[in-house]
């Protein structure tokens, strides 16, 4: 009979990190983790999220307007129902989008310059042109795409879905942010756990050395970091058994140790193709650029390897996140110029290995953007109507949900509000955003709070 | 009544009537219904129609009495007033929070018919639809029928062999299951666990020593005496306490502003703890601290402790520039209302913020009569040194302006300068906010540098040596005051507020609802007002910087005007400060669209005065003045603190909304422990009564069962009731209901002292029970409900870290004081980054690091310590690699094993002796004489070199004993 694992460490005399003990390990901490049952069958099984921090402007983007050409200039106060308070208060004339759009795909649909790459992807996107937020500050319109609640302490949706799907690779973390550069405004709260438990924190890798916190040993060679293990174990084993949570921590080094492999290889490009890096930017004059491909190249790499929930942050272009308060033009090119051709790359990459089928990669902001300028060449927060897109698992492409008016400003058709998108999003991942609940504070929390409905347009 | 009569008479009544179809109920089953039908049904139709989900908000559209009954937003349709019906302005899609259907807006046709119905009195044949009385939610049937809400009983103790009350019980409940305790643990496992629990250190040696030696019978209670006298005592658990009350020193949100001298609220729960202040005392400080009708002053530095005390009010995240200020203060409140009611009462009162609690005996009532009370109150930062000595030289210096004005009145005289001039018609069309010269005009100034009442118009004083007449009542600014400066460790405010020098310059103003598009003030010199509207703090960033208005200074009385025009509908006061060159006064505040006419001066100097007799009552001013500064005390940190308001009744939000107000909630308690009258009080906000009913244990079963609950899940890792902030229906019911109350109504007795409790506890043969039971037992009580042995506990992250810097002998035992900054990682990032601080921390203890909402300490954060966003009584206790690599990998965690190391072979040893005293210092115990092997092993090869020392410290910080208490 095969010993217990208290047995075994009891009277183990091997190495730390010993392949046998590894091995044994991850089979019973997969036994170990409580994995919940699917509430229904999944149609994808990672999720990729693009985070376009500030709040692309979708004007500019994917809600093609003409109208907009034809006020240009007019004062929205005559032309426009009502125009509501913003954050700066500063409202000035209608602005067409200084960039052209154009039709593609089979589904025609309508994209503007800044994407040309993305462009070419449109029939695998379904576009929801209603989306609506509470808040046009970006803190709590973070906190509330991220959390569902405009403030602190609530859990990350990618901390939801750890918590609801377990993890699918025991080695890396199940809530990884790749960080560009800007970590969005409410700063890593953005990512946290909130009241769950802390295993189900984002952690935040960059492309740098060390990729995450604490993953390098301090120890010059790796022997003498596992004959320091070794003592830890045989001092751990002296003490005899101690309590399940005791055991646990045991257990955790051998995580640990693996992590330390995992992620360096996870890191390591080497094995990437030229034709694959020049294909995600990599090879691209302008820094951004390059750094956004890293992150999206990672992403793949993180799918391939199990990982749940992926969030990606936008680099810096020197100017700010898309938030062009002034300056548009300027602004919005230098990010679309570093995400486009990157995003691109990653939707064809993930489909051309048969990952995109299993994989629901999100693209969008917190909110909108003003259709009339904020002083003279900006644009202000609008919340009440912004577009975002969703490709992959269980998503039908090429299909546009939901409207906003004439002029791009607020929604007039199909509604999609925040918990909305969140319910759709744990649908697709097989959870009912209603059964997925945590007692916190006397309540049986959720992610959609007590709202949500599924927005089954862009289901396939 | 026959439809054809009715469509006749309601068409003669409305004389628009102008339906296309032939008739109403025609055009209603033709046009109306199936609108309803297609656009509404579905969410508000009856339960085969919704599938049996509840009606969306309350509201139905199928039946003409269900619209106008309406939902939770009142009737949905008032027959022939468009204006008056939500489901109009639903459809019409101008109200961004009311449009309707969802799906998107309604054809202009569809629209147009749907009016017209509304307008023509909303006609419906035979509507059968009954109104639905709401799902019952009865108060009194939930309060009667949950544990929690009844009296605190005194139990009879168990008879059993248990040698102390608190083992009685437990016995009791063990016996009936047939367990028994778990023999005792050995005395350097008791001592260990204690000293942990209490102080968050590990113990000396020669702590474990001294205890090993003493072999008296009271060698415990010497123990836990000195340990509960230690002043580590107070950093342990107050620690425990900021995590109920959400401590942070940021605001959180975009660029993180500070929350100026927070830490001195921490440094107040340290010292309460450490001084055994009475519990029911610290609650009401805490709650009420700025308006106890005697404060707490602290003996040794003259610190008005209770006024630090209500700091906790606003040490909650905060938002810049929001672009809905009202809707932000909602946000605000309802924190400040769900921790209150956590921490204090363990009932989750925020769960009623958009309709009547789900299981709990508190309705919607409650939380907006909460409400009211968060909302008469302001923030503010207060001066707290001296507190006193200022009064003392405040109430001298009053008469001497009395004394001075007699002189002056004698030598010169008044004279009215009219008989018969008007006493007002003053202000034209504007209505007074406050008004000095009106007998009890509230009186809320936040120092003693505007005396303890107006100054009377008439009243003569002394003008830079030359006599003068108050020509209004005003709350005159004393420049006597003017050398009062904050000590240097005190921060201002962040953005425009904290230029400007407030803090203890300042009165506020009733709060009031704004009615009119500016605000004047009656002013004499110069400072500046700040129009805090629903109590707006963070003022930055592109919005509301019009709120503060400076007072250019000016020699005579003037009205100074504010334009508030945007502000119009919401409540707020208004925050007047001297600047201190100028002769600053305040007689009265209006709001008005107009600038308001001067009212006219009534006294003159009767006499001409004698400049010799004035200059010797000057001289004689000057001296006195003289010695009364020498007892002033000038200089004085400064903390964040509640300023008492005028009372505010505000209204329920329907649905949670401010923007659709409901009915109006008098200030008060929970109905379900005070009834529905309002608070009684004569002056202020009614927060002070409210503190004392929540602290009377006759009104309020919570506040002695909740702390006792508090302090048994500190020490025995699972509460009485194990859910310790939430004692409602949704929370666990007491394991040991009578123990429970056995124990609130001794801590009552026994003057609410928390640490004579622990001492209770502490001591007890429970508290002294090995961890490692029977196992049989364990199969009876596997989840140890009983505790029929004492739980294993894992160390908090605080007490890991600085267990780490005791061991090392790195640690900095200085207390208090301005907080560390965390070291940044290049993870840590984002706006607001702050400066980074040393990697350890100075080596001072963990409640002494920065708590800065968006860079919260990485290493804290893995081993659970709380985001601070709510009240959280129970911490999460998480297993994670993360939490393994940090032990492994972090430099700290490295660089305090080299220190350890470094300290080790600077003393004389053999390898063993040095094993030895290691295996002490981080265990508490010898090692075994496999565990000195082993070790000695480890370190054979290389004795001399620190870092093969390091490398086993290193170990045995990773050793899980380390991190466990037993």
């Amino acid at each position: 009979m095969f010993p217990t694992r208290r047995e075994w460490l009891q009277r183990s005399s091997n190495g730390f990190g010993a392949l046998a003990l590894a091995a044994m390990l991850a089979e019973e901490s997969r036994a170990e983790t409580k994995i919940p049952a699917l509430h229904h069958p999944a149609k994808a099984k990672s999720v990729i999220f693009l985070y376009m921090d500030g709040g692309p402007s979708q004007v500019d983007t994917f809600d093609y307007k003409p109208k907009l050409e034809k006020f240009n200039g007019q004062d929205p106060h005559k032309v426009l129902e009502k125009v509501e308070p913003t954050q700066f208060a500063n409202v000035g004339k209608v602005m067409a989008s200084p960039w052209k759009f154009k039709q593609y795909g089979q589904s025609g649909t309508w994209v503007s310059e800044l994407f040309p790459h993305v462009a070419e992807c449109v029939d695998d996107l379904a576009f929801i042109h209603s989306m609506v937020s509470k808040f046009p500050e970006h803190t709590s319109a973070n906190y509330f795409l991220h959390t569902g609640a405009g403030v602190q302490g609530r859990p990350s949706w990618g901390a939801w879905c750890g918590y609801g799907l377990g993890t699918g690779n025991k080695d890396l973390p199940t809530f990884v942010i790749l960080n560009g550069g800007l970590i969005p405004p409410g700063g890593l709260d953005n990512f946290n756990s909130g009241f769950l438990p802390a295993a189900h924190q984002g952690s935040v890798f960059r492309a740098a050395n060390p990729p995450v916190a604490n993953v390098n040993r301090l120890e010059a060679t790796e022997d003498r970091q596992k004959a320091k293990l070794n003592l830890m174990k045989k001092l751990d084993a002296i003490r005899g058994p101690g309590s399940d949570e005791i055991e646990s921590a045991i257990a955790n080094y051998e995580t640990a140790f693996r992590m330390q492999a995992a992620v360096p290889e996870l890191m390591d490009l080497a094995k990437e193709t030229k034709e694959t890096k020049a294909s995600y930017g990599l090879d691209s004059k302008y820094a951004p650029t390059v750094t956004f491909g890293t992150e999206c190249l990672l992403a793949r790499r993180l799918v391939e390897r199990g990982v749940k929930f992926i969030e990606l942050t936008c680099p810096s272009v020197g100017t700010d996140r898309w938030d062009q308060h002034s300056g548009l033009k300027d602004g919005h090119t230098k990010n679309a110029l570093a995400v486009d051709q990157p995003i691109a790359a990653l939707l064809k990459d993930l489909k051309a290995r048969g990952l995109l089928k299993d994989t629901l990669v999100i693209w969008g902001g917190e909110f909108g953007r003003t259709p009339f300028a904020q002083g003279g060449d900006g644009r202000d927060h609008n919340q009440f109507g912004f577009t975002i897109w969703m490709a992959g698992g269980g998503v039908k492409g090429g299909v546009h949900h939901g409207a906003t008016d004439d002029f791009g400003y607020k929604v007039v058709k199909d509604r999609v509000e925040m918990h909305d998108f969140h319910a759709t999003l744990q649908h697709l991942l097989g959870i009912d955003h209603k059964k997925l609940t945590f007692r916190f504070g006397g309540r049986d929390m959720r992610l959609t709070d007590v709202h949500g409905e599924l927005v089954k347009a862009v289901l396939t | 009544m026959p439809v054809a009569r009715y469509w006749l008479t309601a068409s003669l009544l409305i004389a628009s009537a102008s339906a296309k179809a032939d008739g109403p109920a025609d055009f209603f089953e033709q046009k109306i219904r199936p609108l309803l039908v297609e656009h509404c049904a579905k969410c508000h139709g009856d339960a085969k129609a919704t599938k049996g989900k509840e009606p969306k908000g309350g509201l139905r559209t199928d039946g003409r009495a269900a619209l106008l009954k309406g939902g939770d937003n009142g009737p949905s349709v008032v027959p022939g007033d468009l204006a008056k019906s939500k489901l109009i302005e639903a459809i019409r899609y101008a109200n961004t929070d009311l449009q309707m259907p969802p799906s998107g807006k309604l054809s202009d046709a569809a629209i147009r018919d749907l009016e017209q119905w509304v307008k023509d009195g909303a006609v419906w044949p035979n509507d059968t639809s009954a109104v639905e009385t709401k799902n019952g939610f009865d108060l009194a049937k939930r309060k009667a029928e949950h544990w929690c809400w009844q009296p605190v009983q005194n139990p009879a103790v168990p008879a059993n062999a248990g040698s102390t009350t608190v083992d009685r019980f437990l016995i009791a409940k063990l016996t009936e299951k047939n367990l028994k305790p778990a023999p005792a643990a050995s005395k350097p496992i008791w001592l260990r666990r204690v000293t942990f629990v209490l102080t968050g250190l590990p113990p000396t040696p020669k702590e474990l020593a001294d205890f090993d030696a003493d072999t008296s019978p009271d060698a415990f209670a010497k123990a836990a005496d000195r340990l509960l006298a230690s002043p580590q005592f107070g950093e342990r658990w107050a620690r425990h306490w900021l995590d109920l009350v959400r401590y942070a020193e940021s605001r959180g949100h975009e660029f993180e502003p500070d929350i100026a001298n927070a830490f001195q609220f921490r440094d107040y729960v340290i010292r309460a703890l450490n001084a055994d202040v009475p519990y029911d005392q610290f609650v009401r400080e805490q709650l009420a601290g700025d308006v106890l009708p005697k404060a707490r002053v602290n003996p040794k530095t003259g610190v008005n402790e209770s006024l630090v005390g209500s700091g906790f009010w606003h040490l909650g995240e905060e938002v810049h520039s929001p672009v809905d200020i009202r809707q932000d203060q909602a946000d605000r409140f309802d924190n400040r209302i769900d921790v209150v009611s956590k921490a204090f009462l363990g009932l989750t009162v925020a769960c009623a913020r958009c309709h009547d609690h789900k299981f709990d005996a508190i309705g919607t009532k409650d939380y907006y009569a909460l409400y009211g009370i968060v909302e008469a109150s302001a923030y503010r930062q207060a001066r707290v040194d001296g507190w006193e000595a200022n009064r003392k030289i405040a109430a001298e210096l009053a008469k001497l302006r009395e004394s001075t004005a007699n002189e002056l009145a004698q030598k010169i005289g008044i004279a009215p300068i009219s008989a018969n001039t008007p006493p007002t018609a003053r202000t034209g069309k504007s209505e007074i906010v406050v008004d000095y010269s009106a007998p009890g005009a509230p009186w809320l100034p936040d120092d003693v540098t505007f005396g303890s009442t107006p100054r009377r118009a008439g009243t003569l004083n002394l003008k830079a040596g030359k006599p003068r007449v108050e020509p209004y009542a005003a709350a005159v600014f004393d420049p006597f005051w003017a050398g009062l400066k904050t000590s240097g460790e005190s921060a201002g405010d962040y953005g425009p507020l904290g230029k400007t020098n407030r803090v203890g310059y300042s009165i506020r103003t009733p709060n009031f609802v704004l009615t009119k598009k500016n605000l004047y003030y009656l002013v004499r010199g110069g400072g500046t007002a700040y129009a805090a509207v629903n109590g707006h703090t963070v003022l930055a960033g592109p919005l509301h910087g019009g709120l503060l208005q400076a007072i250019p200074n000016a020699d005579d009385y003037r009205w100074v005007g504010q334009s508030v025009a945007g502000y119009v509908g919401q409540r707020l006061h208004v925050e007047l400060s001297a600047d201190l060159r100028t002769d600053f006064a305040v007689a009265m505040v209006v709001q008005s669209d107009e600038p308001p006419g001067l009212p006219p001066v009534v006294f003159k100097i009767a006499n001409a005065p004698d400049a010799g007799a004035i200059e010797s009552i000057a001289a004689g001013v000057r001296a006195a003045e003289k010695i009364l500064a020498q007892g002033v005390k000038w200089e004085s940190r400064i903390a964040l603190a509640q300023w008492d308001g005028t009372p505010v009744d505000e209204t329920v939000f329907v649905r949670g909304n401010p923007r659709t107000p409901g009915a109006v909630v008098p200030h008060r308690s929970l109905e379900a422990l005070a009834g529905t009258a309002g608070l009684k009080h004569t002056t202020g906000s009614g927060r002070l009564e409210l503190a004392y009913q929540w602290t009377d244990p006759k009104q309020n079963p919570f506040a002695s069962r909740i702390a006792v609950n508090r302090v048994w899940h500190q020490l025995f890792g699972r509460g009485l009731v194990p859910t310790p902030d939430n004692f409602g229906l949704l929370g666990e019911a007491p394991t040991h209901p009578e123990l429970l109350d056995h124990l609130a109504t001794e801590f009552v007795k026994d003057g609410w002292s928390i640490k004579r409790l622990i001492r209770k506890l502490v001591l007890s043969d429970a508290y002294r029970m090995s961890s490692e039971g029977d196992p049989a037992a364990d199969k009876v009580d596997p989840s140890n409900v009983l505790l029929h042995k004492f739980r294993l506990k894992r160390l908090e992250g605080e007490a890991i870290r600085d267990g780490m810097l005791a061991v090392s002998g790195r640690l900095d035992p200085k207390m208090e004081g301005k907080s560390v900054p965390i070291f940044l990682t290049p993870f840590l990032d984002g706006r607001g980054r702050p400066g980074t601080g040393p990697l350890d921390g100075n080596g001072r203890r963990s409640i002494y690091l920065a708590v800065r909402r968006n860079f919260l300490s990485p290493f804290l954060l893995a081993f659970d310590t709380p985001i601070p966003f709510s009240t959280v009584g129970r911490r999460q206790v998480s297993n994670v690699p993360a939490q393994a690599l940090i032990l492994l990998n972090d430099p700290f965690v490295y660089g305090q094993a080299e220190v350890w190391a470094k300290a080790i072979l600077a003393k004389p040893g053999t390898t063993a002796e040095r094993i030895d005293g290691m295996y002490v210092s981080a265990f508490g115990r010898l090692p075994t004489v496999i565990e000195r092997e082993t070790c000695s092993e480890f370190v054979k090869a290389q004795e001399k070199d620190v870092k093969s020392w390091a490398d086993l410290g290193h170990m045995l910080f990773n050793v899980k004993e380390f991190i466990y208490i037993r």
